[in-house]
Parts: C-alpha cells; structure tokens; sequence
C-alpha cells in the first residue's frame, strides 16, 4: 500500500479536541488539592457515620418505586426504537450476516470512539465554555450516582465502609460534586439566556431537564443542610464540616425549631427522591436520552472515511432511488435523528449557514426528527394494525420538498464540518446525499444549473458546459514533453476535467508535469481518453450516472493497465482523489492512489526535489480542501512543502485543519447558482485576507477557482498587485525547484 | 389528442470548436473524440411540447419517429426517457447522404404508416444544419396547415393555439387539427427525464422501418433522391487582429477607440 498512512482515518482524534480538554485540567487542579488536604484530615477523627434512612419512614416506597422507573424508560425507547426499525438494515435487504458484519467491522476503531467520543466526550471538550459546563454536569452526575449507590450498599452489607475518616471523605466528595453539578446547570443556563441564538432557542426539554436537575441537587442539600441541622451539628459539629455545603444549609436553618426542621425534612427528602425517579424517566422520553444513545452513536458511525458515499448495488432493480420515505432510511439513519442534543455545533460550522444560506444541518436533522415522531409513529401503527404502510398518509406534507426543502438540500457542500463538529457522531452528509438522490433520480427535480451539469457530464463526460478546450488542451505546445502512460510506468497522472479544461487549472496540470519530469518520475498520461470519474454526479444525486461513468473509467484504466496493484494514480484534484482512494473500490479498483501533496513532498524529502532557488519573500495562508483534509486526513503534507520553501512564512487562518472552511465548491455547487446573503468563498476569501498573508496557497483546483472569483467581489478596490494571490502548492513548489522554464 | 414527434440526433452543438473536425475529401463531419450524439436541442423542445399537449388533453399517445444511422435509437430513447410512448427508427442504408427533401419525404410516408395523428411536432430545426425545411415540407406533403419557430402553443377544445416568433414581435395564430408546428428555443427548457423512465425506456422496442416498408423505391429516398448537392465542405478560417489602443488617460483610450472604430467603418 502505498496510500500513505496519513490518509487513513485516525480515530476522530483531533488536535483541538486534545488542546481544549488539556485546557480543562487546570479547572480540576484545585479540586485534586483540597481532596488531597482533606483526605489527610479526615484521618484525625474517628466513629463519623450517618444513617441511610434518617426521619423517613416508608422508605420502602422507593424500592417499590424503583423497577416502574426502569420499566418506564425501558418502555419508552423501545417504543422509539420501533420507529428505527421502519428504515432499512445497514446493508440492504434482511439483517444478514453481512449488515451484521458492516455495523461491527473495525471493532478497535469503534470501541475507541465509544470510549473516547462517548464516555470521555471527547468533542463536547473542544469547546471550553461547553466543554467545562458538560464535564461539570457530567461529573457530578457520575460521582453523585456513585456515592447514593455506595451508601445503599453499606446499608446493606454487614460490614460498615461508611465510618469514621472514610465517611467524612465520602462526605465532602459528595458535597463538592453536588456543588460542581450545580456550577455546571448554571453555566447550562446561563448560555441559554446569555447566548440565545434564534437557532437554537431553548424548549421544554432543556428547562425540564436543567430545572429538574438544578432543582434535585438544591433539595439535595437541603436535605442534607436539614439532617445536620437536626442530628448532627450540636452532637458532632467536627463532623458537619465535612459537608461543608450541607453546614452553610444547617446554619441558614439555625433559628428554625429541630421538631419543625424534621417535619420540613421529610417534605424535602420525598421531593429530592421522588423527583430523581422522575428526572430519570426523562432518560426515555426526551435528549437526556443521549446519556444511552451518544455512546451507542459513537460506536454505530461508518469507519469508512467520511468523504465516502455509500453505493446503492444493484441500482437497476431498485423499488426507489435515494429516500424520499422515512422508510427508505437505514435504520442507524432513523437512530441517529434521535441522538441529536440540538446543540447547533453542526450548523455553527456549516459553510452554507455561515454564509446566510438556507441551509442549517441541525434543523435538517430536527426537522426529520419531528416528522419520524408525527409520521413515524403513524407508520408504526399501521404495520401494528396490518395495514399498508402509509394508510391515511396521503395527506400529510412530503418530506422531501416540504419537511426538508430542496434549496436546503442543493446548498450543502457535502463538506463534513457538520459530521466533523457533531458531539453525537450524527453523519449528516449520507443523509442529505441520499434525499438529493430522490430529487434527482426519482424526481428529476433540481435547479437548471445542476440539470446542464448532469447533462453535460452524460453527453461529454465532463461537467464543464461550454469550455472552449478539448482533453488535450492544457498540452498545446508542451506535448512532446508530456509522456504517454504506455502500462510501463509507475504512476499515472490522472488529469482529470477541471484540471484539463479550465484555463487556471491547465496550469496547476502543467506545474505537475514540469516537478514530476524535474524529479524524473516514472509516469504517464492517458491522451485525450480521460472521462470524469463521477464524482460531480454522485455528489449531485445522480448515482446511476456516477456508476455509468465509473464503469466507463475502469473499464479504460483496465484496458490501458492501470487497474493494477503495482500502479498508483496521482491526482491533483482532492475531489477525484477521494473518489478513487475511498469509492472505487467498491466499483473493482485496485490501483493505488495519491495525491500530488503526497507525492511531492516525499520527494522533497527525498531530494529529488529541491526547492533552492529563492521565491519572493512572502507569507502565505494554506486553506484546507475539505476533501483532502477533513474527508482524508492530508493536512501536513502540503503544509510541510510550503514550510521547505526558502522565503515562505506559513501563518492560519482561525478556521484550520479538521476545521476549515470549505471554499463554497463542493457537493456540485461549483456548477450551482448560491442564494442567500453572502457567498461562501466570499466568507472564507475574508478569512484569507485577515490574516495579513500575501498569497493563499491550497491544493485543490476548485478552491483556487472560488478563491479567484471571491477575490473578485471582497478586493474589488484593491489595486491589482496588493490582492491576494492564489497559488495551487505545486505551483509555488514548481517556482521554487525547477529552473528550465517548462 | 396524439402527436407524432420527429426527432434527429446531431452531434452536440456544445463541442468545443477545437474538437470540431470535418473530412473535406469524403464531405463528412468527423465525430469528435468522446462526446456523444444528442438529440437536437430544438427536437426535445418539441417532445416537451407533445407531452404538455398530451398531459392537457388528458389522453392520447406521443410517438417518437427517427431517421439516421443506428445511433439515432438514442435520440428515439431519450424521447421515450421524457415521457414518450412509442418509437418508430426509420433505418435503411438507402437512406444515406439523403436531403431534406428525402428525409421529409421518408416521414411522410412513416406518419401516413402509423397513422396521422392530430398534432405532428418537429423542432424548429436541426441544430447540424440549421435548415428548418423538413417539417414545412412534411406539411406540404400530407397537405397539412402548418405554423414555425413557436414559443407556446395551447389547446383550445379542438384546435390549437400557437404563438410564433416573427422578427418585429409574436404572431398568434389559430390552428385547426391535424396541423404541423415547428417550436423554436423560447418555448422553454425539456424535462429532464426520471431514472425509472430512462431504464424503462431502456427496455422499451423500437419499431424499425426501412425504405421498402415504407413503399418507397431505393431511388426516391437517400443520395439517389437528393434535390440539393453538396459540392464542398471545410471549416472556415477567421483571422483575428489585435491592436491594443494606447493611451494615458482612460479618456485618451476612449478617444482612441472611437477613431479606430469610425476608421473600420464600424461607427
Ligand atoms: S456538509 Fe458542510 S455544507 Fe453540508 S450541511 Fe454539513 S457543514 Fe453544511
Ligand atoms: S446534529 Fe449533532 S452537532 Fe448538530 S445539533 Fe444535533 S447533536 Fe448538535
Ligand atoms: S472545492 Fe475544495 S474546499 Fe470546496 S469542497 Fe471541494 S475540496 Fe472542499
């Protein structure tokens, strides 16, 4: 294999998630210090106890309470989960073997985003606002269920744990987790009230689950303030101290009557109680439910990179094509609509949202949610009842068209911020991909940008309407110096469209060829009888047409002794990079892939390239393609070649790496027409432009195209030689390490 | 109400110039390196038009008739891929290096064959050669009324309303059935066709007919038939001169550009 092993998925870790929770130590070094100190003291007092039920009688109520309550929450997912079971198993067909086999392949990946992602959080602690707000409540959460089921064990076990020193530890844990949980629900409020964004504006289900939360913990204390008030602070005050928040409580009731502080004792310990049995019946029937179903989440997501659209086999037999129906979901699809926690995080990155488009990844997800509850529901009913499917659902809205809209659909990037930013692992892209599909395939419902496009993918084979260049153009005049893929050579170089029939792009093509002769590479080109590999179709929804031209291309690559292990194709386009490396090998291939960063800078490392010759000093911002790094993790290569050039000083942008901002191209919407407010590359040219950096450098033909044309709009009173300049890295590599003009 | 449809496949007036070649020596049109045949543009306009007249009426049948070489099926298909019902290929080798009027003449004979239906649609030319003469022809032969180059055309009870485009404005016409049209571009873009149709379209058969089925003698129709020849075909070349007008000001430049236009007489 000689994909390089940075293009392999890591495990969602990522640097920024790493950043951020290291952040989160320093808030938990106090906390460690004072436990330290007073685990110390407590060894100085001895005999400390209390009792389990102090005051209440009729306790037993709660055990007899307890099984409703499990039953209770059991009942309630599963009735959800029949809602999941209307989608189709995760391969296609019955739950077979093989669908089995594809939800648990790779099981050290997924086990480790179970852990990592579910139990430790991993992406709620890239925000420090949320991330601290969420460890605070979840610790607390943790920590408090320990300690109450740790009290009930030694009540029942004959020997005593809970005395003396061990008791007063207990105590103070309990109290200053208490205290944390309490932190962390007003920090949840406080961002409500404090950041309201109309996104996202709180409902029921927030305030009943931080209400009810805050509300448990304060009777919480209450009672305890109550207990020691009554039995302990006059008897054993040594020992109050050791609840200290529980003391302050007691001595805010000192004045009231010990018979009447009892009585309100009581009150309070069956409202704490009782209130906790309610609170977690919330766990099945509201987004608390993502204590269960996030982790399960983490471990359901594809371990296929996140830039791979799924196949639909057998597309010609097929009763649909893409989803129109909830039914035609998958059933992790369905699952997943209820593990979203409506926390915006997918539509705060989202290029498309950013730029004023109508398009909000959350909301797509919410929506959805809403109608598999209305509709789903209905559907369930009816399959009970034995009736068709969709009795008595003729009248309801459609889901594609009305429930989520087409422009919503049309100006996703297919970018994977969204699936990238997501705390649950919800992967929104295949989702959004596969109701495109019905618009396409089943409706032939789309925009006239994205019918010509099709149309001139199906008649030409490239999606470039009205180019004035034919194949070969980017080669005038350099032909003899462009070699043939004869079979013998190690490497084609697949040009590709864009870098074969759009002017900018020829040169990007012309820089490669130049560094690859520089650094005599064995390569080839196929001359004049390159078709598009499909992406831009299957991007778009029309998967029928990507697999006509995949098979077309294959077909070629067979013929010509491309389609071969030893062979590695070089592309310079990260869109036909991804779908070569991660989506034809469903389609039969076997040839290797490689990117030209990849490529170029091992032979930087090499020394067959050596970029010597000195460019003009000048400090460059590198920007991301979202289908280079985000969708396949290639975010040093490039960087490290601009860092090899004399004279180059690389400064970020803010928005950088797992967290770039897509230029506005992808998902087909090169060829689209965008609406809303602003144009993304508009947004990210003034990224770009912030950083004070003279030129832009990226790796993507598209990019460069939206970089140019946002140029265009934000630096349009900028005198010509101050504007940004946008170079493709193997450009400013060509300026830099090949001498003879090629 | 039932319409017949002639279609033709043409290569696709987007090639780029560059890819464009033609045989001067046999006077053929090369077919450029990977780009399909299509249908020509103004002949999925008229199957759009057969269909909304269908969908209107509310019953009938749109059939798709076709002259050429095999790969004209394809155009036949794409037809019957937007909506289409049957497909008629007129396929013979007597029908080569024919003209307008031969191929008009082959038509004729194919509608009266399958029966002249109320409506016959052709698109207001072929987008190859650009004559626009075969569906005038084609009325003149089944003695037909007839009207061009359309932007709408409406059913009112039995007959049809058309909209023509004339050079000074739009022309609206009444016409009785059976009738010819011809739609021109303005009448609005074809659907694009629902992936089920275009693999039932796959399936579909469609019926050939050759110069014999149709009666015709292998001396009416094709080269032999012809009433225009071709006596020469090659690309024209055009020069292109640049002269870059100089100037301080943008003023000067302007100035300068309105004498360098009154000096090629353009102004
Ligand atoms: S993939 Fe990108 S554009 Fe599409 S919804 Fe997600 S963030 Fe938005
Ligand atoms: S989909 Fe994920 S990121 Fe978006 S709101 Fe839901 S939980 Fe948050
Ligand atoms: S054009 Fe570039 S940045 Fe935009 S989606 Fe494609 S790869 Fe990403």
């Amino acid at each position: 294999m000689t994909r390089l092993a940075e293009s392999r998925r890591r495990s969602g870790a990522t640097s920024t998630g790493k950043r951020v929770s290291a952040l989160a130590i320093p808030a938990w070094l106090p906390l460690g210090g004072i436990l330290l100190v007073s685990g110390a003291e407590t060894v100085r007092v001895t005999g400390a106890h209390r009792e389990l039920f102090f005051n209440i009688d009729h306790f037993w109520v709660l055990y007899m309470l307890l099984p409703f309550v499990i039953g209770i929450v059991v009942y309630g997912l599963v009735r959800r989960s029949r809602v999941w079971r209307l989608g189709k198993p995760i391969v296609s067909g019955q739950i077979t073997r093989e669908s089995l086999r594809s939800a648990f392949d790779d099981l050290p990946l997924r086990l480790g985003r179970l852990i990592k992602g579910g139990g430790g959080t991993e992406r709620v602690l890239r925000d420090p606002y949320s991330g601290v707000m969420h460890l605070c409540i979840m610790s607390s959460m943790i920590v408090l269920f320990l300690v109450t089921a740790l009290l009930a064990i030694d009540d029942y076990i004959p020997v005593d744990i809970l005395v003396g020193p061990r008791y007063l530890g207990y105590s103070l844990v309990a109290d200053i987790f208490g205290l944390v949980g309490i932190i962390g629900v007003g920090m949840a409020i406080a961002h409500r009230w404090v950041r309201p964004r109309t996104a996202w504006l709180p409902t029921w289900e927030d305030w009943l689950i931080l209400g009810g939360l805050g509300a448990l913990l304060i009777t919480g204390f209450l009672v305890e303030g109550l207990r020691i008030h009554t039995s302990e602070i006059d008897v054993n005050p040594e020992w109050s101290y050791w609840s200290p928040v529980g003391y302050v409580v007691a001595l805010m009731f000192s004045g009231v009557r010990v018979s009447a502080a009892l009585d309100i004792h009581q009150v309070f310990w069956w409202i704490h109680m009782v209130g906790a049995l309610s609170w977690i019946t919330l766990l099945g029937y509201s987004k608390l439910n993502h204590l269960i179903l996030a982790p399960a989440n983490a471990f359901l997501k594809r371990t296929s990179a996140p830039g791979k659209l799924d196949m639909i086999p057998n597309i010609e037999e097929q009763e649909h094509f893409g989803v129109s129906q909830l039914e035609h979901f998958s059933m992790k699809q369905l699952f997943e609509l209820d593990v979203c926690v409506r926390c915006g995080r997918c539509t705060d990155n989202c290029p498309a949202d950013i730029a004023g488009q109508p398009l909000s990844p959350m909301h797509i997800i919410q929506d959805l949610k809403s109608y598999a509850t209305a509709v789903g529901e209905r559907k369930v009913a009816n399959l009970v009842q034995g009736n068709d499917l969709n009795f008595g659902l003729d009248d309801e809205a459609p889901m594609v068209g009305s429930v989520v809209r087409d422009e919503s659909l049309w100006a996703c990037r297919t970018c994977g911020a969204c699936v990238e930013a997501c705390p649950v692992f919800i992967e929104h892209v295949p989702t959004i991909v596969d109701m495109r599909r019905s618009l396409v395939m089943e409706e032939a419902r789309m925009p006239d940008t994205v019918q010509g496009t099709l149309e001139t993918l199906e008649r030409q084979g490239h999606p470039w309407r009205g180019t004035p260049y034919t194949r070969d153009s980017w080669m005038e005049g350099i032909e003899d110096r462009v070699p043939e893929w004869t079979g013998e050579q190690d490497y084609l170089y697949f040009v590709g469209c864009t870098g074969a029939f759009v002017d900018r792009a020829q040169e990007i093509t012309r820089s490669v060829v130049s560094l690859l002769r520089e650094a005599d590479v064995s390569f080839g080109v196929i001359k004049g009888m390159e078709s598009c590999n499909g992406d831009p179709a299957r991007r778009l929804g029309h998967e029928y047409l990507y697999q006509i031209l995949a098979e077309g291309l294959i077909e070629l690559f067979n013929e010509t002794g491309v389609n071969d292990e030893q062979k590695t194709v070089i592309t310079h386009c990260p869109h036909c990079f991804n779908t070569f490396l991660n989506e034809y090998p469903d389609m039969g291939a076997k040839f290797q892939v490689i990117h030209h960063t990849q490529l170029l800078e091992q032979l930087v490392n090499q020394g067959r390239l050596v970029p010597s010759s000195e460019v003009p000093e000048q400090t460059i911002t590198y920007h991301d393609s979202c289908y280079l790094g985000r969708h396949n993790d290639i975010f040093e290569a490039p960087r490290r070649i601009l860092e090899q050039v004399p004279n180059v000083t690389l400064i970020e942008m803010p928005r950088n790496r797992e967290q770039g901002l897509c230029c506005g191209a992808g998902g087909g919407n090169m060829w689209m027409e965008e609406q809303g407010k602003s144009r993304v590359n508009e947004v990210r040219v003034e990224e770009a432009v912030a950083t004070g950096a003279e030129a832009a450098c990226t790796a993507c033909p598209f990019c460069i195209q939206m970089f140019d044309s946002g140029i265009g709009t934000v630096q349009l009173d900028v005198e010509d030689d101050d504007k940004l300049k946008v170079l493709d890295v193997a450009e400013l590599l060509q300026a830099a390490a090949v001498s003879e003009s090629d | 109400m039932d319409v017949i449809v002639c279609v033709k496949q043409i290569p696709d007036p987007e090639t780029p110039a560059a890819a464009f070649k033609v045989d001067e020596a046999a006077m053929q049109v090369l077919p450029a390196q990977g780009i399909s045949p299509v249908i020509s543009p103004f002949d999925a306009q008229a199957v759009e038009a057969a269909l909304r007249i269908k969908d209107a009426s509310g019953d009938g049948t749109v059939n798709i008739i076709s002259l050429g070489p095999d790969s004209a099926r394809d155009a036949i298909k794409h037809s019957l891929a937007m909506g289409a019902d049957e497909g008629y290929h007129l396929k013979d080798d007597a029908f080569d290096g024919g003209d307008a009027w031969t191929t008009a003449l082959a038509l004729s004979k194919a509608i009266q064959h399958i029966g002249v239906p109320d409506v016959l649609i052709f698109g207001r030319q072929a987008a190859d050669w650009d004559q626009g003469t075969v569906g005038s022809i084609v009325a003149e032969l089944l003695d037909l009324p007839s009207a061009t180059v359309l932007r709408a055309v409406e059913l009112s009870g039995d007959s049809i309303t058309v909209s023509r485009v004339v050079a000074d404005g739009f022309e609206n016409v009444e016409l009785p059935t059976p009738c010819v049209l011809t739609i021109s571009n303005e009448f609005g873009d074809p659907r694009y066709p629902q992936l089920r149709q275009i693999m039932q379209a796959a399936r579909k058969q469609v019926t050939e007919l050759t110069a014999s089925d149709l009666g015709l003698d292998a001396s009416e129709v094709g080269a032999a038939g012809a009433r225009v020849q071709m006596h020469a075909l090659y690309q024209p070349t055009s020069d292109v001169e640049v002269e870059i007008i100089e100037g301080d000001t943008p003023e000067e430049k302007a100035a300068g550009l309105v004498n360098a236009l009154r000096e090629a007489k353009i102004l």
